[in-house]
């Protein structure tokens, strides 16, 4: 607009004709000489408006399209944020911004930033967890940076050697107060999983070669390790302190008896000379060991916390005081296998199956013997149809005429084509074997075995037991299931732990081991082990 | 309406005949008709849609993450313009400047001075007209696509040295190209001069 009007020659190119022309709509007026080579432009208001022009292609919808993509795209890719974390260390160990935090194996965090601290003797690293992993951040949590340690001991972190570092995290207190700020350690905890187990405090005069990370063994099985050790107060004793994990803590009772593994035992005599050692783990890092016997009828638990001797050596009297005395001390409940067929028909064809089941055996309200076991296999024969098999924890009683002198019954059911029983029959040869009655529900326990049976609340620590046929006399096993391996699941409590093929188990009557009484029976279906409680209705 | 016209394809000039409705004026030298005065409004709008829609995704492209590198489990996940700013930081003036100005100055600029041209006819012509030549220049130089080429190239090249995994703003990257080229091809210069005359 500010240009100077520049008269323009005859000849100018055509494709310049736009940077000569002038302002103004109507600017053709303004150039005569142009008007005499060409004839004159009509005059023409501006049409297009910009209204006008929006909207007149179907490209509009695809930029609509695009602007409602590009929204959705940002709001997807802003991240959605857990909570941030202060953790401070003491060394950085070459932690770098953007690594992870892991728990469990898989992030669930990331390092914002590093950066040293105002007083400049640790570092402060402030990261964010995803929300997924938001309950990490809790008063007890314990978090370290991993990296590769290598020793006689063993490896621990080598991923770290060549990849990036990581922050470490070990959950203490699940229900904690929620908290932001942490202290980081300075290198892993030796209880990496973290929960569970009882803390106890072995008192020695020497330290004796037991290093951070050391087993506790019981009979050269790993139950436990060193988590530590300190002075004592007065400085005159080491203590350590060891965890037993929570599986075997049952094995700690207040006598026990604690001695030290550690090292090579080596005797020179006449013979030769003759070396001992508990594994090449312990002649490395040491190792504490431990018995008890459970012969004291105290059968108080030992609290956390608790005090015992660190031995030197094994005394020969523990051992056979221990090996004396079963673990468990009170006597299991008398157990039979049954052993049965069961005749079914179907469409005509009869068909003859064996079962083999547990059952606990039981004194009746009439004063006969009676066997409880799991009624699917018995009762409810699996459906032909092919529905789904239903396993009811009701228990069968069967009415046993004679006391029995054999730990095996033997059963025979006849089912017809529509699943219905017949005959249900205990085909004994024995007589008085007649059926009482069956798929009862727990409320009407016998009055007579209240002392036997209890109606559980929750899932305890348990066992199971059933009968086994030895050559020479019938006996009991049993197989511990922990608390920790329970799960409540409708009316079952299923076993999540993975403790082999239960099948054989099937029936056998579940033992508290708080009062030794029973509280339910075993049972292996398609959807794995469980237990099926008592119930009252 | 204008009598005088030249050809689009030969730049004849023609008197253009009154023309009854379903009738074309054709070049009597190279036979392209032109078009009438209304289909050129048509695709100013296009351009201007497609302008719209690449200005729009423009922003997602170059500030979501648009790559997730893992490489020895040390994952990264990057923005286009985070990753320029991470190579101005680290030093390397020549190829951070380079990438910022052919993937992000100039696309930009383009995008920006078609949707001038195809939606603001407030504007003079003259400023039209410098307009269009600096977006001619500056289009030249907008290498959005060979950006998307050397994504491709690192995703067939590392895939087994590294572990990829492409971000959202890939997709509205791909879009944007494609909406900006579908904007600079539908764009008729002829808009400029037709509307104003």
């Amino acid at each position: 607009m500010t240009l100077p009007e520049t008269p323009q020659p005859p000849s100018a190119s055509e494709d310049r004709s736009g940077k000569s022309e002038d302002s103004g709509c109507n600017s053709a007026a303004s150039q005569p000489n142009r008007a005499a080579e060409f004839p004159l432009a009509d005059v023409a208001d501006i049409k297009g408006v910009p209204s006008a022009l929006i909207f007149r292609s179907k490209m509009w919808w695809a930029a609509l399209a695009c602007a409602v993509l590009a929204f959705w795209l940002t709001w997807k890719s802003i991240p959605a944020d857990g909570p941030s974390i202060v953790i401070h260390f003491p060394d950085g160990h070459g932690l770098k911004v953007g690594d992870a935090i892991r728990y469990r194996g898989i992030d669930v965090g990331i390092v914002e930033s590093v950066e040293l601290s105002d007083d400049l003797t640790q570092i402060t690293a402030t990261t964010t967890l995803t929300p997924g992993a938001a309950g990490l951040g809790r008063d007890g949590t314990r978090f370290w940076i991993v990296r590769p340690q290598l020793s006689m001991a063993g490896a621990r972190g080598l991923e770290t050697a060549v990849g990036a570092k990581y922050i470490g995290v070990s959950l203490g207190n699940p229900t904690g107060h929620r908290q932001s700020i942490f202290e980081g350690l300075s290198t892993a905890p030796p209880d990496e999983d973290g929960g569970g187990g009882i803390n106890i405090v072995l008192r020695s005069e020497v330290r004796h070669g037991v290093t951070v990370g050391a087993p506790v063994t019981w009979r050269g099985v790993d139950v436990g390790q060193i988590l530590s050790f300190s002075l004592s107060p007065d400085a005159r004793s080491v203590d350590l302190n060891a965890r037993i994990n929570s599986d075997f803590t049952r094995l700690l009772g207040r006598e026990s008896k604690f001695w030290v593994t550690s090292g090579l035992e080596v005797d020179v005599g006449l013979r030769g000379i003759q070396l001992h050692a508990d594994s090449l783990s312990t002649i490395v890092r040491g190792g504490v060991s431990f018995l008890t016997s459970f012969a004291s009828e105290d059968n108080e638990p030992v609290q956390p916390g608790h005090l015992f001797d660190l031995h030197e050596k094994l005394d020969p009297a523990w051992m056979t005081a221990a090996s004396s005395v079963p673990l468990i001390n009170f006597e299991l409940p008398p157990t039979v296998t049954i052993q049965g067929t069961r005749r079914t028909s179907f469409l005509g064809i009869s068909r003859k199956q064996t079962f083999l089941t547990n059952g606990l055996l039981v004194t009746g309200k009439e004063g006969g013997p009676q066997i409880l076991t799991a009624t699917d296999m018995i009762v409810q024969a699996v459906p032909e149809t092919g529905e789904a098999e239903s396993i009811t924890p009701h228990l069968v009683k069967f009415n046993i005429g004679s006391s029995l002198t054999d730990s095996t019954v033997t059963v025979s059911v006849n089912k017809d084509d529509n699943g219905a029983e017949t005959d249900s029959v205990l085909n004994d040869d024995r007589p008085g074997f007649t059926w009482l009655s069956c798929g009862q529900p727990m409320g009407d326990l016998p009055s007579a075995d209240s002392k036997l049976l209890r109606v559980p609340q929750q899932p305890e620590d348990c066992c199971i037991c059933r009968s086994v046929k030895t050559p020479t006399k019938p006996s009991s096993i049993m197989q511990m299931i922990s608390r920790a391996h329970l799960n409540v699941d409708d009316n079952l409590w299923t076993v999540t732990a993975d403790l082999g093929d239960l099948t054989p188990w099937h029936g056998a009557p579940v033992i508290s081991m708080q009062d030794h009484k029973v509280i339910g029976i075993f049972v292996s279906g398609k959807s794995g082990p469980a237990i099926a409680p008592y119930r009252t209705e | 309406m204008l009598k005088h016209r030249a050809c689009h394809c030969c730049g004849m000039i023609h008197e253009i005949p009154e023309l009854q409705p379903r009738q074309r004026a054709v070049c009597t030298r190279c036979g392209s008709s032109y078009l009438p005065p209304g289909s050129r409004q048509v695709t100013a709008s296009r351009t201007a849609a497609a302008a719209v829609a690449a200005f729009v995704l423009f922003w997602p492209a170059i500030l979501c993450p648009i790559l997730e590198i893992e490489k020895l489990s040390v994952r990264q996940q990057s923005s286009l313009l985070g990753g320029i700013i991470e190579l101005l930081k680290d030093g390397s003036w020549l190829v951070g400047s380079v990438v910022l100005l052919f993937s992000v100055v100039f696309p930009l600029t383009k995008i920006a001075l078609l949707l001038e041209l195809s939606l603001l006819e407030i504007l003079h012509r003259r400023h039209k007209a410098t307009t269009l030549r600096i977006m001619e220049h500056i289009g030249k130089w907008s290498m959005m696509d060979v950006m998307l080429l050397a994504f491709l190239v690192m995703l067939v090249k590392l895939g087994n040295l590294v572990q990829f995994q492409v971000g959202p703003a890939v997709i509205a990257f791909v879009l944007c190209v494609t909406m900006s080229m579908v904007a600079s091809i539908s764009f008729d210069p002829h808009t400029i001069w037709e509307n104003s005359e």
